[in-house]
């Protein structure tokens, strides 16, 4: 059993476990954290910071989903230096990849006030043509947030498979195979684990894709 | 006041490829004192010197000793030289005239802290340096300072060298160890720190290569000699690389907290180019711009912090009133944008943004909002990425715009 | 963005593990399925059939309509059973009404004149628990027959006896949650990866936490490469290698002597009759060095809990019990059994192959395991029915084919099952049938046994029907209606209970329930009256998530793991066996060990997932040849060989593996084209009437042309 520790989120004072990260106690205590990289069945890869929150005394904001509670903290997760860094990563990633079919993110972009145009016009931005390469699932990373999911579920987090890893660098990353071969040619076993954790439909069941061609477009 | 240069003393004096010229020279001594006094007491000295990290943190090396001293084994001590921070080549100096005394050091730190195995973690670029040490290993190994029972002190120590893979961030510590262990170099999220899961997973001592050949002077002169020189907050000796628009560019070696101007004009023979001095890059690009109004700050770290800036490796890069900024910056934003890892979205996405908005400034066609959404991009960077890299990869940027530069 | 009509919960219908899953419909199509990430089992996890295959049920070929051979003619008689090449070219469209009748004629008519014993009934593993204990309920108490049975026959029927006579219940002990905590834990005569796809995932997941992993199987499987010690015993050796196993355990005094002493019998006798088995001995029997043989012996001994999982390896043999009761011995031996994390594991292979054997699906006993020949669980089921019941325990699937090609038995019934490919010995089984006096089929595709068929009846597939599931763990699921039946198509509960009124009618017999349930919740409420493990399950309890019988009332919460109150046999029994080879072995002219099992993209005959997307990634019958093999026969990958036993041959594609050893071939069961059991020997385990498939004698040969030809309507 581990012992119980309080600290004060917003405000509220709030009981968690010692064990437990900012996430899960402010989870239980009924305030909401917007996260994006973060999933339950995952090792957070704490990438997207959309997560952050201001604790008092410590020089940066700190990502929910993977800081340890300490007792008498002091956080908050609406501030304005949290909201600025909120509003200006969902502004960035707005202006660098199709978001269309990730409604929950747009969502955040409407909460957060959000205005990714006022980046302008001339930007530099991902692209990348539609990988069509086997029967049951596509690859159309102009819609990949880079949030690693699919690559932890590949790997030791679910499949054990690790056909999914990365290519190039900074802005130029990308999710890719080795050596960017075709999925079959890959470890790959097409369970689509990967395609389940996906937030943005960058993966996406073949069919669904296809019935999208044919109605939407 | 006339400083005797410790950390350079021997450089440019011995043969670097003579076991026998640095033995001659005070080579080993400390490594023999370290084992008379036993490692409990080697780690006592180095947290009675106030060593800060010299790889940029600042970080007190002591504490970092101590803590691996008490870990379970197995682990492991690195030597960080990967120097790839823009305007930085004092630990490459260090390595190349002297570079039996890293390898003394890293043994030293090993026999401290009961390691089983020390890196050497060498910038790609650097192959004089790593040849250099790459013949001193070996040596070492014939005349018994590596390997089994070291001065029969009956403790067994190895040493690999590793060449860095050219990226930047290999220099963060976490990235290091992760191109060490074969993988992607991308930093990992903290804690747990080094000190407790560091490379492979064990316990790891990792330090900058001047950070380290510092502690082979606590060992053999005593940490209160290392604490009379340069300010009590942050003493002793320092490495400056000196380079831009001075009359003699190269290292310095200085006590910690020389001003900017004792620095350019007593060491480096004055501005060169028009002779009028307009700024400073201190710290590297991962540092700040300093102007005329801050000619007299000590150049330690506390000083610096305390004005916004940092003294990083100690780089100081001089520009006088005759060069066009724009195209430094320029350099800067590329830099940046080019040597991100990638792994975190705020320095992903912001170095990239950052250099698009430089660059449509740079060519006159910045928009209205522009510098506003510099200060948003660089303060999301600041207080969000997960490394050094992205948190400061906004500041010589904005302080240049403070300075109005452009 | 595509938006989806409706999503609907249900459970997979493919392997045993029973994974969640939702089905996202569009225009009554399956366009999408995913997985919610906090329900039991699989927590979000899927593998490519359960994700990407389940569009089989759009597949053009679907039966939607009931269908007669056109040689018939009503009210004249008409011929045996024999195939036809093609279900479009050989039979005609008919009514409900027209198909029905003439069922319930035949039916009745030959019951009348042979008695009940002369008809048959094939269960399904592929189908709902409802409909399973109607089916069986339907021939026991209005035609009077026990010959029913299923495929659980040819897969899992070794490991029934073999834990039956030796501890009294052949369940799962552990549960799929239990897996990832793993200490130690023996995984043998399973493909885990391929043929349970998910449960490996967990099992793979204890071992990144530390676990200690014991694989004995001949392959090179991929559990192999997470294994702590892997143990490649010649094909058809198991039992060499788990009575030397138990030698070390008994002469190191490792076993658990309370446990002995307090829960089994047998003990002595035991400990005496294993003491020529010594590892050396073993080594020279299965090839696997004794150190080996020690070591695993010690690691499973004293770990402080161990699990044994298990496949057709192990049940797949002509001594699939002895196999069986080796392990139950070994696990007794090291008191690993009614713990968490310890226990005995066979892994079941379909998605209700537990539930259609809980149901009933058996020859000998009722729901519940309850026997046929004891006179009390007799009255009991004449009281909860209302009819007389016949106590003869019936046939199982190859004797009633075998009593087919005699006359013995003159009418069959399948229902969702195809033992035209997964039955042994195929030529065989082919004569038998066409033996039948009358055959029907109930069935979503016209498989290869529908082409025997007099009438074939065209049922709902899974999507398109309510009921349970009972998956590997014990855990009873809910499947969903998601789409409307295809064209006339019915779902199966709806068949048999208008076949029952009919049989009714015609004999005069009329059961206390009658055949007009309210539906599928309505037969479970009945399941429970007749077997009490299942009476605190209820579709209410079970809407979100599944409950684990053994379950008595409605507060008991379910189990987790088995035998914490010790064994229902009361003692375990240890059983002594001797080593016997397997029956077939290679020789001058089939100079090669044939075995046969699964892929990961195909399941079972492949009735299904050759008619869906999962085909495209394993179009072809690929037989997997050694390199040392493959460079005697001057085969390469990507040449035809023809596989050839004493019973017929196959053409398939090569592939040069070292997956399987030296001397043995592999080829899937999945290919009606290049159908493994057209070379499989009949010969059966004599208490477990379960064949060898595993190993065959074969020949090997290049060949040059593929006579494939896969006929799918
Ligand atoms: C992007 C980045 C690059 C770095 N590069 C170096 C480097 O090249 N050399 C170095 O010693 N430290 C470098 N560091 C600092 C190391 O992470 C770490 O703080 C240092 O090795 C600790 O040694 P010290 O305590 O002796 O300074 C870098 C940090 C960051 C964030
Ligand atoms: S493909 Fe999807 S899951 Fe993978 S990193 Fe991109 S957005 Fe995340
Ligand atoms: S701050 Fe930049 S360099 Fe550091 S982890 Fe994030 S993306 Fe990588
Ligand atoms: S959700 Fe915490 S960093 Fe992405």
């Amino acid at each position: 059993m581990t012992s119980t520790i309080s600290l004060t989120i917003d405000g509220q004072p709030v009981e968690a476990p010692a064990d437990a990260t900012v996430l899960q106690a402010a989870e239980a205590a009924g305030i909401t954290i917007p996260t994006l990289c973060h999933h339950p069945n995952l090792t957070p890869p704490a990438v997207c910071r959309l997560c952050v929150v201001e604790w008092e005394g410590r020089r940066t904001l700190q990502p929910a989903c993977v800081t340890q509670v300490a007792a008498d903290a002091v956080i908050h997760t609406r501030s304005p230096r949290v909201d600025l860094a909120r509003r200006t990563i969902l502004e960035m990633l707005a202006t660098t990849v199709d978001l269309s079919d990730a409604p929950e993110l747009r969502a955040m972009l409407a909460e957060y006030d959000a205005h990714p145009e006022r980046f302008g016009e001339d930007l530099t931005r991902r692209e990348h043509e539609v990988i069509i390469d086997n029967s049951f699932f596509v690859r159309d990373y102009d819609k990949c947030v880079l949030c690693w999911r699919c690559v932890e579920a590949c790997g030791t987090d679910m499949e054990h498979a690790f056909a999914l890893g990365f290519s190039g660098r900074g802005f130029e990353t990308s999710i890719a195979t080795f050596f960017e071969n075709p999925m079959p040619e890959t470890t790959c076993v097409f369970c689509g684990n990967c395609v389940g954790v996906c937030p943005t439909g960058a993966l996406k069941d073949r069919r669904v894709f296809e019935l999208e061609m044919a109605t939407d477009y | 006041m006339s400083y005797e240069p410790v950390l350079t003393a021997r450089i440019g004096k011995i043969d670097p490829a003579s076991l026998t010229d640095y033995e001659a020279h005070g080579g080993f001594q400390a490594l023999i004192r370290a084992v008379e006094l036993g490692p409990g007491r080697v780690v006592a000295l180095m947290e009675e010197a106030t060593l800060l990290g010299r790889g940029g943190a600042a970080f007190p090396a002591g504490i970092k000793w101590r803590a691996v001293h008490q870990a379970e084994g197995p682990k492991f001590v690195v030597a960080n030289a990967d120097e790839s921070e823009p305007g930085t080549f004092k630990d490459r100096v260090l390595m190349e005239g002297d570079p039996y005394a890293l390898i003394e050091a890293v043994i030293l730190a090993g026999f401290a802290t009961a390691a089983d195995k020390g890196f050497i973690y060498v910038r790609g670029e650097y192959a004089r340096a790593y040849q250099r040490l790459r013949h001193a290993i070996a040596r070492c190994y014939e005349a018994g300072y590596l390997g089994r029972d070291i001065l029969g002190s009956g403790f067994e120590f190895h040493i690999e060298l590793r060449r860095g893979a050219g990226a930047y961030i290999c220099g963060e510590e976490t990235a290091l160890f992760e191109s060490i262990e074969g993988k992607r170099g991308y930093p990992r999220l903290k804690p747990p720190f080094p000190t407790q899961a560091g490379l492979f997973g064990r316990p790891t001592l990792i330090n900058n290569v001047e950070t380290l050949i510092n502690a082979l002077h606590i060992v053999l002169r005593g940490p209160a000699w290392f604490n009379s020189i340069g300010p009590a907050h942050s003493p002793g000796p320092k490495l400056y690389p000196l380079s831009g628009r001075v009359q003699r560019p190269g290292l310095v070696e200085a006590p910690m907290g020389i001003t900017l101007r004792e620095l350019i004009e007593e060491h480096g023979g004055g501005v060169s180019g028009s002779g009028e001095f307009r700024v400073a890059l201190v710290g590297g690009a991962a540092g700040a711009f300093l102007g005329p109004d801050h000619l007299n700050t000590p150049l330690d770290f506390r000083s610096l912090a305390s004005i916004g800036a940092a003294l990083g490796s100690g780089a100081v890069i001089v520009f006088d009133t005759s060069v066009d900024m724009k195209p430094i910056l320029q350099r800067i934003a590329d830099f940046f944008a080019h040597e991100s890892c990638g792994k975190c979205y705020p320095c992903q996405l912001g170095t990239m943004r950052q250099r698009d908005i430089i660059a449509r400034m740079v060519a006159g066609q910045g928009r209205p909002g522009d510098l506003q959404l510099l200060r948003d991009i660089g303060q999301t960077m600041r207080d969000t990425s997960i490394c050094g890299l992205g948190q400061t990869a906004s500041n010589a940027i904005l302080s240049a715009f403070e300075l109005k530069l452009t | 963005m595509l938006t989806f009509d409706r999503i609907v919960p249900t459970t997979c219908p493919f392997c045993g593990v029973g994974c969640q899953i939702n089905l996202h419909i569009k225009e009554n199509r399956i366009v999408q399925v995913t997985a919610d990430f906090d329900k039991r089992p699989n927590y979000g996890e899927l593998c490519v059939k359960g994700r990407f295959g389940t569009d089989f049920v759009h597949h053009p070929t679907r039966l939607t309509q009931p269908l007669i051979r056109k040689d018939i003619v009503l009210g004249q008689p008409f011929g045996k059973a024999r195939p036809a090449r093609s279900v479009a070219e050989a039979y005609r469209e008919a009514t409900w009404e027209e198909a029905l009748t003439l069922v319930a004629d035949q039916l009745a008519r030959i019951a009348q004149e042979s008695g009940g014993d002369a008809i048959a009934a094939l269960a399904s593993a592929k189908l709902t628990n409802e409909d399973n204990y109607l089916y069986q309920k339907l021939f026991r108490s209005l035609l009077k027959t026990n010959h029913i049975d299923h495929c659980a026959r040819l897969c899992h029927a070794g490991s029934v006896v073999g834990l039956m006579r030796t501890i009294a219940s052949a369940a799962m002990s552990n549960s799929i949650e239990e897996m990832e905590n793993l200490h130690t834990f023996i995984v043998t005569g399973s493909n885990t990866t391929y043929a349970h796809p998910v449960i490996a995932l967990k099992m793979l997941k204890a071992v990144d936490k530390g676990a200690r992993l014991i694989v004995v199987d001949p392959r090179r499987i991929d559990m192999a490469k997470h294994a702590t010690l892997w143990l490649q015993q010649r094909p058809g050796t198991d039992v060499a290698v788990f009575q030397a196993m138990a030698h070390v355990i008994v002469n190191e005094e490792l076993y658990d002597k309370a446990y002995v002493a307090t829960q089994t019998e047998g003990f002595e006798a035991y400990a005496a009759h294993i003491q020529r088995f010594t590892p050396e001995w073993a080594e020279e029997v299965s090839g696997v060095p004794a150190w080996k043989i020690r070591e695993a012996a010690r690691l499973y001994a004293t770990a402080p809990s161990a699990a044994i999982y298990w496949g057709m390896g192990i049940s797949q043999s002509t001594h699939g019990s002895d196999n069986a009761s080796a392990l139950v011995n070994l696990a007794m031996l090291a008191g690993h059994l009614g713990k968490y994390g310890g226990g005995l594991n066979p892994l079941r292979g379909q998605n209700n192959v537990q539930g259609c054997s809980d149901m009933g699906g058996l020859p000998n006993v009722y729901p519940g395991y309850q026997p046929v020949s004891d006179p009390a669980v007799k009255a009991k089921f004449e009281k909860l029915w209302g009819v007389e019941l016949n106590d003869r325990p019936g046939l199982t699937v190859v004797e009633m084919a075998q009593a087919a090609g005699e006359g013995r038995i003159r009418a069959m019934y399948v229902m969702g099952e195809n033992p035209a490919t997964s039955d042994p010995h195929l030529h065989a089984l082919y004569e038998h049938f066409s033996n039948l006096d009358f055959m029907v089929v109930q069935d979503i595709f016209p498989t290869e046994t529908a082409r025997f068929a007099h009438v074939i009846l065209p049922a709902a597939s899974w999507a398109e029907k309510e009921g349970t599931f009972t998956n590997t763990e014990r855990r009873v699921q809910r499947v969903r209606a998601a789409l409307p039946p295809p064209g006339e198509a019915r779902p199966d509960l709806d068949i048999l209970q208008d076949l029952g009124r009919r049989l009714e009618a015609r004999l005069g017999v009329h059961t206390a329930q009658g055949w007009n349930y309210a539906g599928a919740e309505a037969v479970w409420r009945e399941v429970g009256q007749a077997a009490s493990e299942y009476a605190g399950i209820t579709y209410q309890r079970i809407e979100e998530e599944g409950v684990q019988y053994p379950c008595y009332t409605e507060d008991d919460p379910g189990t987790l793991y088995l035998y914490k109150e010790g064994v229902p046999r009361g003692r375990g029994k240890f059983w002594l066996m001797d080593f016997r080879p397997p029956v077939e072995l290679p020789d001058e002219e089939y100079p090669f060990n044939l075995s046969t099992g699964r892929l990961l993209y195909h399941w079972h005959g492949g009735a299904l997932t050759r008619r869906s997307r999962l085909n495209d990634a394993a179009p072809e019958p690929v037989v997997e040849i050694h390199p040392v093999d493959a460079k005697k026969l001057g085969l390469v990958s990507g040449d035809l060989a023809k596989i050839r036993s004493r019973r017929g041959q196959v053409v398939a594609r090569v592939r040069v593996t070292d997956r399987s050893p030296i001397g043995t071939v592999f080829l899937p069961m999945h290919y009606a084209e290049a159908a493994a059991n057209l070379l499989t020997l009949d010969a059966l385990d004599p208490d477990a009437k379960i064949p060898d498939y595993k190993n065959t004698a074969v020949a090997v040969e290049k060949a040059e042309v593929a006579n494939w030809e896969l006929v799918l309507a």
